[in-house]
């Protein structure tokens, strides 16, 4: 499969037309920002049946630019109630639990949304109830992106009816503009294209780097072994004892040794120790002839002392029955 | 009449029939035929040609009178000089068993399992490849030291101490390194390990020399002189004897082997290769296919157009994952562009490195000779006698890790009281220890590695400042966008031109590593020095 798939992308012609199919694939969500812009601006004024709340404690609205607030929350209200709540102290909350709160003393556990204006932490939040699919959370920090320059610029009006407008867009089931996050998915897209693409192609490099060229260990065959020797314990007690006596204990190692390691077994021809093959993955000793002996490897630093253990960190659980995005203006 | 080399000089020396001796042409000596003809049976010597590439400077040895007209070291289509010369017999010989028929089936296959190589490596045909035996030496090293003194054993949660009183003897084969100054090592050693994949040994597959092996075959002469691997193969063995385990009860004593009597056996092989050469412009790639198993060992350079547009396919698809269930705000995008940048700066200076490194012959000793190689590489044999295995590489990651973290601890005091959130205070950090990566990179070159699995490791390093210069983009870049999350403005305007423009210079990254990656696949044309007495330009 992976060989014809090889076989393909070597032909001019199939690469060239997949090269335009992925370069469609990422001009598609631009136009369709285009498209989604012009159609909010053309959005109609009917209004709903559901709950419209206006509470300006921050006194941030005229009397006109209230009315035509409410009458643009009317657009989202065909679908829930909709709320818009400033506010110039949150007591010691912050913004997003200011809002909660809001929301539970607003809608009673209906569907809703509501908009935050929270001049005390200078933060914007578009926040809904959890069941609502249509509006994600990633989308209510959409939202709040694309409208926070109108509260940093003073128009609040401007800003919670752009809200609107686009929480009524989304509502209906339609798309809102979203430039920067189709802008920043590109460039991510593309370094990570750039970076899969290189790193396939050094994967196909066998040829060896610069410090693996003398690595000599990796291609060398290599046996060790220890002869006509004594051992002799010295600390606590003097143990003395021959090595044929922990002939047995050495024997037992190797084979717990060889269990452990991987790579060939041992070989063992005339006039030689049997050897063993060093590579990276070491392969266990082998036994030669003659005299005590032992084969023996460095595993060194293969230790059986593990890793620390992966300690898992656990996320906090959301208890509220709502949520929403926010951003600071 | 027959052109012979004087035994004192190496020069010609030519036979006057009218004296019945022999006399130098270039120190005058007069050699008797009896005594030339005992020379050249002691040295053991054999009649062959040689054939000098005039571009290049690259000798071959051909035992036929066949005249070549392709250089394999330099891709030139030259008419080479010729002359008679005599050249000492190797030890033993592994015969051609693949024909080039089938080595250029082979390289084409090898070809087709890559996407990105280029279609003018497909171009010409067997008219690019020559068949020759390259010369290696071939060793066996045999180390023997009667051990005494003491040793500790980990055990029960304390330390036992042992006296050991034993005799050790180690033996090495299969350590082998090819005697051509022409061919790289980084390809004969890539050929050397794919070789021993295969189950037989090297001196059960080599038989005797015989010159008639080499009828219609080039073979290279062999420039590289005989002792200059041999210093480096007793470090590496004392090296790798100095960590050996005497395994008592399913644990290790540490018994160093501190000044064992080494043995080195050394023979001359040839070993047959099939080597096919693409010249672009003034640039070389060599593919080496073994004539006796057929492996490929080819340094493949990158089509950037076909690079380009696999990458804009896979660009897709991460763009289609990317869009349907990533929204990044401004803040964490600025956190991943900064972490990709360092990424990509982090494989553009390995790269560098050893573009820098292939460049200056620094990975082909028998190119540049024992001495400089030396010189330019420092060589670090560890001894671990009482001290756990690995303890000087883990103390360079004792101190890589150390400063991560501390980046880490002042990153987080400073986030956790601005933002108040762990999510985008570990994304800052990771921009930020990006550019202090890059920077210790830089200075230290650190790399983690088990030194029992590497008993010697010659250190490549590359000035500090030359680095710099490679990744300086990058590095700027990283320190950038750590610039940014400290500032915390409230414009998200700030964060997205940041991370554009640390995406941007990671675009620019990719781009680079392509360039340096054709530098490492390819390689200047060569130019070689000849070592043969008699010589006007030796």
């Amino acid at each position: 499969m992976l060989s014809l798939l090889r076989k393909a992308l070597r032909k001019p012609w199939i690469l060239n037309t997949l090269a335009l199919l992925a370069a469609a694939v990422l001009l598609w969500p631009f136009l369709l920002d285009v498209f989604n812009a012009w159609r909010l601006g053309k959005a109609g004024a009917e209004t709903g049946s559901h709950a419209v709340i206006l509470e300006d404690n921050a006194q941030l609205f005229s009397p006109e630019e209230r009315s035509g607030l409410e009458r643009e929350m009317g657009q989202s209200a065909r679908y829930c109630s909709v709320a818009l709540l400033t506010t110039r102290d949150t007591g010691r909350l912050g913004h997003a639990a200011y809002a909660e709160q809001a929301f539970d003393r607003l809608f009673s556990g209906t569907d809703g949304i509501l908009f935050l204006i929270d001049l005390d932490n200078r933060e914007l939040r578009l926040q809904k109830n959890d069941e609502n699919r249509l509006i994600t959370t990633a989308l209510c920090e959409s939202v709040t992106d694309n409208v926070y320059r109108y509260a940093s610029a003073g128009d609040y009006y401007a800003c919670a009816k752009n809200a609107f407008s686009q929480a009524a867009a989304l509502m209906s089931g339609g798309q809102i503009p979203q430039p920067m996050k189709h802008i920043s998915n590109l460039l991510i897209a593309l370094c990570l294209g750039l970076m899969l693409a290189f790193w396939r192609a050094y994967r196909q490099n066998d040829v060896n780097r610069p410090e693996e060229v003398y690595q000599i260990y990796r291609r060398a065959y290599r046996s060790i072994s220890f002869s006509d020797g004594k051992l002799r314990r010295l600390d606590w007690a003097d143990y003395a004892g021959t090595l044929g006596d922990i002939l047995g204990g050495i024997v037992s190692g190797i084979g717990e040794a060889a269990g452990s390691g991987g790579g060939s077994g041992s070989r063992s021809s005339g006039g030689w120790s049997s050897g063993s093959r060093s590579s990276g993955s070491r392969s266990s000793g082998g036994r030669s002839s003659g005299g005590w002996s032992s084969g023996s490897r460095s595993s060194g630093s293969r230790s059986s002392g593990s890793s620390g253990s992966r300690s898992s960190g656990s996320s906090g659980s959301r208890s509220s029955g709502s949520s929403g995005g926010s951003h600071r203006f | 009449m027959q052109a012979f080399k004087c035994p004192h000089c190496g020069g010609d020396v030519k036979y006057d029939p009218g004296a019945e001796s022999m006399s130098c042409v270039h120190c005058g000596s007069e050699i008797r035929r009896e005594d030339y003809q005992q020379y050249l049976d002691e040295n053991a010597l054999y009649a062959t040609n040689e054939l000098v590439c005039p571009q290049c400077g690259a000798a071959l040895l051909r035992y036929d009178d066949t005249l070549a007209s392709f250089c394999c070291y330099c891709g030139s289509a030259v008419h080479f000089t010729r002359r008679s010369v005599e050249d000492s017999k190797p030890d033993e010989i592994v015969p051609f068993k693949i024909d080039g028929a089938d080595a250029l089936k082979r390289y084409r296959q090898r070809l087709e399992r890559s996407v990105f190589t280029p279609d003018w490596l497909e171009e010409g045909g067997a008219d690019r490849l020559v068949g020759l035996y390259m010369p290696y030496y071939r060793y066996q090293v045999t180390a023997t030291e009667h051990l005494t003194g003491d040793a500790q054993n980990l055990h029960g949660g304390g330390y036992e101490t042992y006296s050991v009183d034993c005799d050790m003897k180690a033996e090495y084969r299969e350590l082998r390194f090819d005697a051509a100054e022409a061919f790289p090592d980084c390809l004969s050693s890539t050929m050397d390990e794919m070789a021993l994949e295969g189950k037989q040994r090297l001196d059960q597959r080599a038989k005797p020399f015989e010159a008639s092996y080499l009828a219609g075959y080039y073979a290279d002469g062999g420039s590289v002189r005989e002792g200059d691997y041999r210093d480096m193969l007793e470090q590496m063995v004392r090296a790798d004897l100095a960590q050996q385990k005497l395994y008592f009860r399913s644990a290790g004593l540490n018994v160093a082997a501190e000044n064992p009597e080494l043995k080195l056996e050394q023979k001359k092989l040839l070993y047959p290769v099939w080597l096919n050469t693409h010249r672009k412009g003034d640039r070389v790639c060599y593919a080496a296919i073994d004539g006796e198993t057929g492996n490929v060992a080819a340094e493949l350079p990158l089509d950037r157009g076909r690079f380009l547009k696999l990458a804009l396919i896979l660009t897709a698809l991460c763009c289609l994952v990317l869009n349907r269930f990533v929204t990044l705000q401004p803040l964490p995008f600025l956190c991943v562009a900064g972490a990709l940048l360092s990424l990509m700066g982090r494989m553009l200076a390995k790269l560098s490195r050893d573009v820098e490194l292939r460049r200056d012959y620094r990975d082909d000793m028998g190119r540049i000779g024992m001495e400089e190689f030396k010189r330019s590489t420092k060589s670090k044999a560890r001894k671990q006698r009482h001290v756990p295995v690995g303890f000087l590489s883990l103390g360079w990651v004792m101190i890589y890790i150390g400063l991560v973290v501390l980046a880490l601890c002042l990153a987080a005091l400073f986030f956790l009281e601005r933002h108040g959130s762990l999510g985008y205070i570990i994304a800052a950090i990771l921009a930020l220890t990006g550019g202090l990566d890059l920077i210790l990179v830089c200075c230290f070159e650190a790399k983690f590695s088990s030194s029992a699995q590497r008993p010697i490791r010659w250190r490549f390093r590359m000035k500090p400042l030359q680095l710099i210069k490679a990744i300086w983009p990058t590095v700027l870049g990283s320190l950038l966008a750590a610039a940014v999350l400290f500032a915390n403005p409230v414009e998200d305007a700030w964060y997205y031109a940041a991370g554009i423009a640390d995406l941007l210079l990671a675009a620019w990254a990719a781009l680079e590593l392509i360039r340096q990656y054709n530098l490492l696949s390819s390689r200047e044309i060569p130019v070689f020095t000849r070592r043969r007495g008699g010589e006007a330009d030796a």
